[in-house]
């Protein structure tokens, strides 16, 4: 599913993984899917943050089990903790998850929920096909956090999407009105709604392949499961 | 209470105080039996000498001293003394008296002079009034005054020369004048005054009696000191009087000699030198007091210039003094102390006293001058060395002789006594205090234990409300609704006996490892109360979410998120108190919220206030249970921790609002 070679986007993805193989493993697959693209790997969290702050990057792949510093034992701690400084330093940054312990991820996930840019998860033991589709994601600013919640019955959201569903369902709104009425930016209005596809799990990107409108989707989806009276 | 602390200190200083005036009074009372008494004229004695010494004195010009020599005196080897005769002596008086002296003293015993022609002498003596002569009253060895002289001339022209010598041999006072038989009317004068009654009768000045002191002799306003007989002194000082002596062996009118301060105090020259000269004879003569004696007289009589180095000493000098020259002493120091006020030595107990008592006081002050033993021993060295100084000042100066060893001794010994009282109560003062600190320590630690030992009686009821109690609640609802069966009864009593076993188990093992947890029972879990609030909360929510709650299992919509907050601020324990109260307020949704659909689980930050939001739209609340129910009572402990405001009031349409909220900065 990567990008058309037509298009030819050009920009920066961020590796983080102290495992070689692994990194290597995923430096292939977005070699072939993403020619274009510079990689840049950083195998701590410290030097991490360092790539972080010397490029402008479109994507970080974040693993969660890996070293504080060099020398240091890998720990999901460490991997918890960098995704917070990323979250809270660039609260835009696209951001995937390649980790084997995505459910780690459930403490920090009022964080995520509220995180302005593209947020995936990815398991290493997915297929490479699907690990490509949750980037293209992540790149395009969408969520995916499915795997990260196990609640057992009902939908978790935030109290503002609601807002938003109403707000566009109940009253017609368009996108800048709720902005308005919310008095939030219009962007995080566009941000709400990819958390609300996650949410009601719809794959913008497959779902529009399929020829189906986005917002028609959740309305539906969203009465099936009680969100709107 | 402030007077009585006053009193007490007072007290104290008056109990530490005793010493001071007991050694005081100790160095007093030996002085007053003499003890200190030779050791005292000892330095009387270096003071005379250091004033010899450094001849700090002009010599007295208006004595001269002159030593009759061959031809006039004729050795007597049989003799101890040289003798005279009669003839020759009046000769050599006649060539003097020519010359117009003041005084002439003959210190020359009748014994001594031999001849049976005495007439010329005689006549000599009774042509001039301003010639004395001598006689001496000894019990072993009397020697009594020229024959032929009449009585009014025994009484005006005839002194005795004894010279008392103290106990150790030494040379200090003068008798002035005594009554041999005890009688006033048979009272003599000694050589020495009748010479110098003499001097100042020529300029027609008259010694009298003393007005202070009627018993001694005074010109004008200036009286010589005198040392007091037995039967003026009472009591101790009767052994000791003022001066230090045993006032038993005083008697007549007795002075101390001040000594002039220099190593050759008078002109010394032989008769044969004198005689022939007629520059000499007006030199050394006229309106002079001149001194007559024997040459090679003997040299007997200790004093204070025993102490002087003999290198300064002039080498035709010995140490040991003439009779001639005592005298001479005595009368320099009365002519002088009459006419230009040089002092004479005296002294009073008053001052004796106060020299002794400030002393001492500055010896007990070195304890309290530093605490720093080094440096009360140094000041205790320079008041020793002060009191050196002055006392030696005032006798220079004034001619008082002030105690200087009894002072020494009662300043050290204080000294010494109060620094070490003032470093043994510096020792004391600091093991108190380590006690008095470690008490404290105790003190603190036991309200430590005690404040530790309500706090986990706290958590463990909280534990067990949060956790097997709803577990319980919920099974029993179960029971009573009949919608159980045996083995999810079976589930939920294993559920329950894990969570109280969990609990159990975790407070033994957060009495071992000291950290700050929250024990989630019903999960088998803590968490770590250092972590964000916002963390903490989601935990929580997640943990009691997953419950098998009868208010949770019709749940559709899931509101929940919690706004990052510094948590800086927030301890440990007031944490811990919010999580119950979320833990509660969603437990109370689990148990009372049956058939809701939609929970509201919020936690905003609202410029400084975090606001905690539960809301369901169960089917609302029993006013009456709420109340006094266990969740209120947290909700109220929780309010009361963070100095906040808790209410629970039922939603517009249906079910519960459960809210807290508190101020984040003020909240310690």
């Amino acid at each position: 599913m990567g990008p058309s070679s037509s298009e030819a986007p050009t920009g920066k993805i961020l590796i983080v993984d102290d495992h070689q193989v692994v990194l290597s493993g995923t430096i292939d697959i977005l070699r072939q899917n993403y020619p274009t693209y510079t990689l840049v790997t950083a195998k701590t969290a410290q030097e991490a943050l360092e790539q972080l702050a010397s490029h402008s990057l479109d994507l970080a792949i974040l693993d969660l089990s890996i070293p504080g510093e060099p020398q240091e034992e890998a720990k999901v701690e460490h991997g918890i903790e960098l995704l917070r400084q990323v979250m809270r330093q660039y609260p835009e940054q696209n951001i995937a998850i390649q980790s084997t312990h995505v459910k780690a991820l459930v403490r920090v996930r009022s964080e995520i929920d509220s995180h302005q840019g593209g947020f995936t998860t990815v398991d290493k033991s997915m297929s490479s096909q699907d690990l490509v589709q949750r980037i293209d994601g992540a790149l395009k600013g969408f969520s995916y956090t499915r795997d990260i919640k196990a609640i057992k019955s009902g939908i978790e959201l935030k109290p503002e999407w609601l807002d938003v569903l109403t707000l566009a369902f109940h009253e017609g709104l368009q996108d800048k009105a709720i902005a308005q009425q919310l008095n939030v930016q219009p962007s995080t209005i566009r941000h709400y709604w990819n958390k609300l596809y996650d949410v009601l799990a719809i794959d913008p990107e497959i779902d529009k392949k399929e020829g189906k409108n986005l917002r028609s989707l959740t309305e539906i989806r969203a009465r099936e499961r009680g969100l709107l009276d | 209470m402030k007077q009585q602390a006053r009193r007490e200190r007072v007290l104290d200083r008056l109990k530490i105080g005793i010493w001071g005036f007991g050694i005081i009074a100790a160095v007093l009372g030996a002085r007053s039996l003499g003890v200190f008494q030779s050791l005292e004229f000892m330095v009387l004695d270096q003071y005379l000498a250091f004033r010899n010494q450094f001849l700090i004195e002009a010599p007295d010009s208006t004595i001269t001293i002159v030593e009759i020599d061959a031809p006039y005196v004729e050795s007597a080897p049989d003799l101890d003394d040289d003798t005279i005769q009669a003839e020759q002596l009046a000769k050599v008086l006649q060539k003097i008296l020519a010359a117009k002296p003041s005084v002439v003293g003959t210190d020359i015993v009748a014994e001594n002079i031999i001849g049976d022609n005495k007439a010329p002498l005689l006549d000599v003596i009774s042509n001039n009034q301003n010639l004395i002569t001598v006689e001496r009253y000894d019990e072993i060895d009397p020697s009594p005054p020229l024959e032929g002289l009449s009585s009014e001339q025994i009484e005006r022209q005839v002194g005795f020369n004894q010279i008392l010598i103290d106990k150790d041999g030494f040379v200090r006072r003068a008798l002035l004048g005594f009554s041999p038989t005890s009688k006033p009317e048979d009272f003599k004068l000694s050589f020495a005054f009748q010479v110098v009654s003499q001097y100042f009768d020529n300029k027609d000045q008259e010694l009298a009696n003393g007005i202070k002191d009627k018993d001694t002799v005074r010109l004008d306003t200036v009286e010589i000191p005198r040392i007091p007989r037995d039967n003026e002194v009472s009591g101790l000082s009767k052994l000791a009087n003022v001066y230090g002596y045993n006032s038993k062996r005083i008697y007549g009118i007795q002075t101390l000699i001040n000594y002039r301060g220099n190593v050759e105090p008078f002109e010394v020259i032989t008769a044969s030198q004198l005689l022939n000269s007629q520059e000499y004879l007006k030199e050394l003569v006229s309106d002079k007091i001149v001194l007559l004696s024997l040459e090679d007289s003997p040299r007997k009589f200790s004093s204070a210039r025993n102490k002087i180095s003999k290198s300064i000493l002039p080498d035709s000098k010995i140490v040991l003094m003439t009779g001639v020259e005592i005298q001479s002493h005595t009368i320099s120091q009365m002519i002088q102390g009459f006419e230009s006020r040089r002092p004479f030595i005296n002294t009073s107990r008053t001052a004796q006293y106060v020299f002794i008592v400030v002393f001492s006081g500055l010896g007990i002050s070195c304890g309290y001058f530093s605490t720093r033993i080094i440096n009360s021993l140094i000041t205790l060295i320079l008041i020793v060395s002060l009191g050196i100084c002055l006392s030696y000042f005032v006798f220079i100066a004034a001619g008082l002789w002030v105690p200087l060893v009894a002072t020494l001794v009662s300043t050290t010994a204080n000294g010494l006594i109060y620094i070490n009282y003032t470093q043994s109560k510096k020792r004391w003062e600091r093991l108190i205090f380590q006690l008095d600190s470690s008490l404290e320590k105790e003190r603190h630690l036991s309200k430590k234990l005690e404040f530790e030992r309500q706090k986990t009686i706290d958590h463990i009821f909280d534990s067990i409300h949060n956790g097997p109690l709803q577990t319980l609640a919920s099974l029993l609802r179960k029971t009573r609704d009949d919608n159980i069966g045996m083995p999810d009864i079976c589930l939920c009593l294993e559920d329950l006996n894990r969570e109280i076993r969990y609990i159990g188990d975790s407070v033994k093992e957060d009495a071992a490892t000291k950290t700050d947890n929250l024990d989630v029972s019903y999960k088998a879990t803590k968490f770590d109360l250092s972590s964000p609030l916002q963390e903490l909360f989601q935990d929580v929510y997640d943990a009691m979410l997953s419950r098998e709650l009868i208010g949770f299992s019709d749940l559709k919509i899931k509101a929940m998120s919690f706004d990052p907050v510094e948590t800086d601020n927030l301890s440990n324990d007031i944490k811990r108190k919010l999580c119950r109260f979320l833990e509660e307020s969603l437990g109370n949704v689990g148990k009372h919220a049956v058939g809701a659909t939609r929970l509201t689980v919020t936690g905003k930050v609202k410029e400084n206030l975090y606001e905690l939001t539960i809301s369901d739209n169960g089917p609302g609340l029993d006013t009456d249970k709420v109340a006094t129910g266990k969740g209120t009572l947290i909700g109220k402990e929780a309010a009361r921790l963070t100095r906040g405001k808790y209410t629970r009031e039922k939603n517009k349409l249906k079910g519960v609002c459960c809210r807290l909220i508190f101020p984040l900065t003020t909240t310690t």
